[in-house]
């Protein structure tokens, strides 16, 4: 289970598109491996903190990530189907992400 | 953790999750997507196109024959090279150098700002040009000179066919207008100069061993890195190319990174002087041969690339083309002769003069064009109005806002919130380009404050110094000062039914990570072939491969029960690597990076070429030549 990407980014939920944006790039600023070579711990948070932003600063990604939490991806069939996914039926649609 | 993995290193654990939406992969009318179990070699065209990654595929990892070394009398009798090597530590300092279709340039960080160096004629760009003879190889300057005697001796445009095969278009199209000849070197491109053959790679390396001479000459020492810069838009065979030029000019890349990105590094340093405030930027970049696009946001230092998109086949070198195709029938008309008929000398003085022609109407409505004694003692005469310019390079100038639509696009923005256009590259001078991009931002400034022609050698040497830590103790203006690229094509791999599978967007921050899960596709197979693509298209056959190797240890069940998580790493360098296991079964992770093994060259040829070019250096060192 990854942490929960407001908390990564250490940001409310209810947090502006301009506020993740920045407490991303202050972050990116700490953590960027150009600036910590050979540091295996800040890209490692680096890559998490990228990963919080890719999503929280995407409306559609983040309302999805609200929604569903580590789920977001499937939203749509979630939605579809009218409910949520069954233990382990992420796999059967033959793809996933390891969490 | 939903899915173990236990092959997979913490860090991939970590960091694995990646935003896509599940619409980009057709899963959901294919049922369940899946690896395909094909028989090695008997697959589509793509496989078969000479990415070289199974290791038993080293026949056709074998370039021809190399041209022969350069001739012996190079020199037995070479003086040592200038400069001392300093200790082993001190690796001197990251230049940065901006390998151009048609120029390069080279700069350093100096007194606290980066600073252009100008080459032994005085010059702050060279040509991208060199000449080859049987007792020299002439660069830059020297090698445009030389061509005016022997043009079918003297190459430039390798930038354009670097990484490329001979059969791309662009590739096709562009060789009826090229004074020198280009043949197909097992798939790919080389230039011809008598029985010999030069590859693109070679050409490219001679330019940027000049580039480093030039930087040696004025700094006293020896260098060893480079930030060397290149298209956003490049593909990871062209920038495998570019790093193998690199090697053979015995230089270490401290980084590729992207020419706008550079040019946005340069500016934004200037800019960011003592002013915080957030900032959006479009830089604009059309050069001698590609247009790049590129927004990012300068934030206190940060310098964020949201997307990048371009077109690496548009540039200055396709007006030239455009006016040379529009002057030839009255070539013909004034002069009685067809120059395009084996003609190389006539022509190159044609496309000289259309160059001279088209800087002219960047500074006035009308312009003329006079060749004297074109061919066989005939003067030809014409001249051109902005307005027929425009015109004649209609189909071009169509071309030159399509990628600034599909950067905005990708970034999610619209243009009123774009700050500011800056413009790079030697043919945003031309007037048609300028007003297209004024509409196309209306109010807005279009910034041409930085030079440009040498604003990403600048940028590069940023870079090269943010990058070194031996050299200087880290510059106060460099504190902070942090960039983040994105990857330009999307990544992914091949499903059985041919479909692409992204596993990394387009546009995505780097470095990243980022893992899925794959089924069998066959009830009982035990192997499963995992093909490495880049490309937007929705079927990998229009994509382009970049590495494959097979899984094996796949237990045998029922189709849909093994699974097979697999991740892609991006690193700061642009760099992939891919890891493959089967789940639950010990022993079975695939390591596959995506680099090294698949430039056009072999390790060998790398080596060979190399010899020849410190051969060279030495030579040029002791006489003074170049």
């Amino acid at each position: 289970m990854a942490r929960d990407y407001y908390e990564v980014l250490g940001v409310p939920r209810s947090a502006d598109e301009k506020e993740i944006r920045s407490a991303f790039r202050k972050m990116a600023r700490q953590y960027h491996p150009d600036l910590n070579p050979g540091d295996e711990s800040a890209e490692r948070k680096f890559k998490e903190i990228n990963e919080a932003n890719e999503v929280l600063s995407d409306p559609d990604k983040r309302v999805k990530y609200n929604r569903h939490g580590d789920n977001w991806m499937h939203a749509d069939r979630i939605e579809a189907q009218g409910g949520g996914f069954r233990q382990g039926t992420r796999v059967e649609y033959g793809f996933g992400d390891v969490g | 953790m939903a899915v173990p993995f236990p092959e997979l290193d913490g860090d991939a654990l970590e960091s694995n999750r990646r935003p896509e939406s599940p619409e980009d992969h057709g899963f959901n009318e294919e049922g369940i997507p899946i690896l395909p179990d094909i028989p090695t070699g008997a697959h589509h065209e793509a496989s078969s196109g000479g990415l070289f990654f199974s290791p038993d595929d080293t026949e056709s990892r074998q370039l021809p024959p190399s041209p022969p070394p350069l001739p012996e009398n190079t020199g037995s009798s070479l003086d040592p090279p200038e400069y001392d090597l300093s200790s082993e530590e001190d690796v001197g300092p990251v230049v940065g150098i901006d390998l151009g279709t048609t120029f390069s340039c080279v700069a350093v960080w100096e007194g606290g700002r980066p600073c252009v160096i100008a080459n032994n004629m005085g010059n702050r760009t060279t040509p991208s040009w060199a000449s080859f003879h049987s007792d020299n190889v002439f660069v830059g300057e020297a090698a445009r000179a030389k061509a005016s005697r022997n043009p079918q001796c003297a190459v430039y445009d390798a930038k354009r066919v670097i990484g490329r095969k001979w059969s791309d278009t662009s590739v096709q199209e562009s060789l009826r207008l090229w004074p020198f000849s280009l043949a197909e070197h097992r798939g790919n491109c080389a230039f011809q100069i008598g029985s010999q053959l030069y590859t693109p790679e070679e050409v490219s390396a001679y330019v940027l061993a000049k580039m480093k001479h030039a930087a040696e000459d004025y700094l006293g020492r020896k260098i060893k890195k480079a930030v060397v810069t290149v298209p956003a838009y490049f593909n990871d065979a062209q920038r495998q190319a570019t790093l193998d030029a690199a090697t053979i000019a015995d230089l270490e890349v401290a980084r590729i990174i992207n020419e706008p990105t550079a040019a946005a590094l340069a500016y934004g340093l200037e800019k960011t002087e003592g002013d915080d405030s957030l900032q959006t930027l479009l830089v604009y970049d059309l050069g001698g041969g590609t247009l790049d696009v590129t927004i990012l946001v300068l934030d206190g230092g940060v310098f964020e690339v949201k997307s990048t998109s371009g077109d690496t086949n548009l540039g200055g070198q396709d007006f030239d083309n455009k006016l040379v195709e529009h002057f030839l029938p009255e070539v013909k008309a004034q002069c009685g002769v067809d120059i395009t008929d084996n003609k190389a000398k006539a022509m190159k003085k044609l496309r000289d003069a259309c160059q001279v022609l088209k800087h002219n109407l960047s500074h006035s409505e009308t312009a003329t064009i006079e060749v004297d004694a074109l061919i066989n003692g005939k003067d030809f005469d014409s001249s051109l109005s902005r307005e027929k310019f425009v015109e004649i390079t209609h189909s071009l100038l169509e071309r030159c806002l399509k990628p600034v639509k599909q950067a905005l696009q990708d970034a999610r923005m619209s243009a009123d919130e774009i700050d500011e256009a800056v413009l790079i590259g030697g043919s945003t001078r031309i007037v048609r380009v300028q007003q297209l991009l004024e509409e196309m931002f209306p109010g807005k400034k279009l910034s041409k404050k930085i030079n440009p022609d040498e604003a990403v050698a600048m940028g590069a040497a940023i870079q090269g110094a943010n990058l070194s830590r031996a050299y200087e103790t880290k510059d106060p203006r460099l504190v902070g000062i942090t960039l983040m690229d994105v990857t330009p094509l999307s990544l992914g791999i091949e499903l059985a039914s041919g479909k692409m599978s992204t596993i990394i967007p387009r546009n995505t921050t780097i470095p990243y990570s980022h893992t899925r899960v794959y089924k069998n596709n066959e009830d009982y197979q035990t192997k499963a072939i995992v093909e490495v693509f880049e490309g937007e298209e929705k079927y990998t056959k229009n994509n382009r491969l970049l590495g494959k190797f097979t899984l094996p240890g796949l237990p045998p069940k029922r189709r849909g029960q093994v699974q097979i998580p697999i991740s892609f790493t991006v690193d700061a360098n642009g760099v992939l690597e891919v890891v493959a296991c089967v789940s639950g079964e010990e022993g079975t992770t695939k390591r596959l990076v995506i680099q090294k093994d698949k430039g056009l060259l072999t390790e060998d040829d790398i080596q060979r070429k190399a010899k020849i070019l410190a051969k060279w250096e030495r030579k040029c060192r002791a006489e003074k030549l170049n």
